[in-house]
């Protein structure tokens, strides 16, 4: 008996050590850090845009056009419209430029998302031609 | 495309007054921007219905076809053939549509539900895309 109590103990002092008793479950857009992204949005603002205790739900539908991944939300009286492009290493400064002028272009896009998944709720579309969501905290595609 | 990329690319129009914020961001791996606008100076003017999504869709049923997994296709063609009030097919679309998906039927394999589909058809169908040309 005192040794499951030992090694419940030993887990949570782990745990505590780590850090991870208190991390939320791990989401990410891209291959960014949900903390390191509101930090992004955060930047050079005089106040905060978005405060931590912003639903990391808002993050995870992420739709997924050509290799481009979108993002729209509403929040605090604001909609937010993100696209992101992974950039390979040895990326080229003509494919830098394509992927910012495409990002640009989407994000302008993706503010209307929130209201084209409301309307979206009333579909009777076959599951193929729904939609593709790329949940990157599971790696499945829906 | 799916119907809520068909959105984001082309089916939604909307208009905004006034954007809050526009930023760029960078790292070593990603690149992006973020647009922030206030809910009030953001109005939806139109969102395309699903008819005009699956008729866009559909416009050259050979070309989605080609570009597309044939299961998909099949989805689609059987289900436009299943509401063909609702997405207002003519009767010559119709056909083709029917055409197309016995094909993919046998293709696939499924002998009877393509013999089925052709069964369909009806026997004055040359009439029927005569009466189309001519339109």
């Amino acid at each position: 008996m005192m040794g499951i109590y030992k090694k419940v103990f030993l887990l949570l002092l782990t745990m505590l050590i780590t850090g991870s008793a208190f991390a939320e479950p791990g989401v990410f857009i891209a291959e960014l850090n949900f903390e390191d992204f509101l930090s992004i949005i955060n930047n050079e603002e005089k106040t905060h845009i978005i405060d931590k205790d912003i639903s990391k739900s808002n993050f995870e539908n992420i739709y997924e056009i050509n290799r481009y991944r979108n993002i729209g939300f509403e929040y605090s009286g604001k909609i937010f419209g993100i696209s992101i492009a992974i950039t390979e290493e040895n990326a080229n400064i003509k494919q830098k430029k394509t992927d910012r002028e495409m990002t640009k272009s989407l994000a302008s896009r993706a503010i209307a998302i929130p209201e084209i998944e409301i309307e979206f709720r009333n579909s009777e579309l076959p599951q193929k031609l729904q939609n593709e969501i790329y949940k990157i905290s599971n790696n499945e595609r829906h | 495309m799916k119907y809520i990329k068909y959105q984001i690319m082309k089916g939604t129009e909307f208009e905004v007054e006034k954007t809050f914020r526009i930023k760029f961001f960078e790292k070593e791996t990603f690149l992006g921007y973020i647009y922030i606008v206030e809910k009030s100076d953001m109005k939806i003017q139109s969102i395309r219905s699903e008819k005009d999504f699956l008729r866009d869709l559909i416009k050259t049923p050979r070309k989605y076809a080609e570009k597309n997994e044939r299961i998909t296709v099949v989805d689609t063609f059987e289900y436009c053939l299943k509401n063909p009030e609702k997405l207002e097919l003519e009767i010559s679309e119709e056909m083709q549509l029917r055409l197309y998906l016995s094909a993919l039927y046998l293709k696939e394999g499924r002998k009877e539900e393509a013999v089925e589909t052709l069964n369909r058809l009806p026997e004055n169908m040359a009439e029927i895309f005569c009466v189309q040309r001519i339109r």
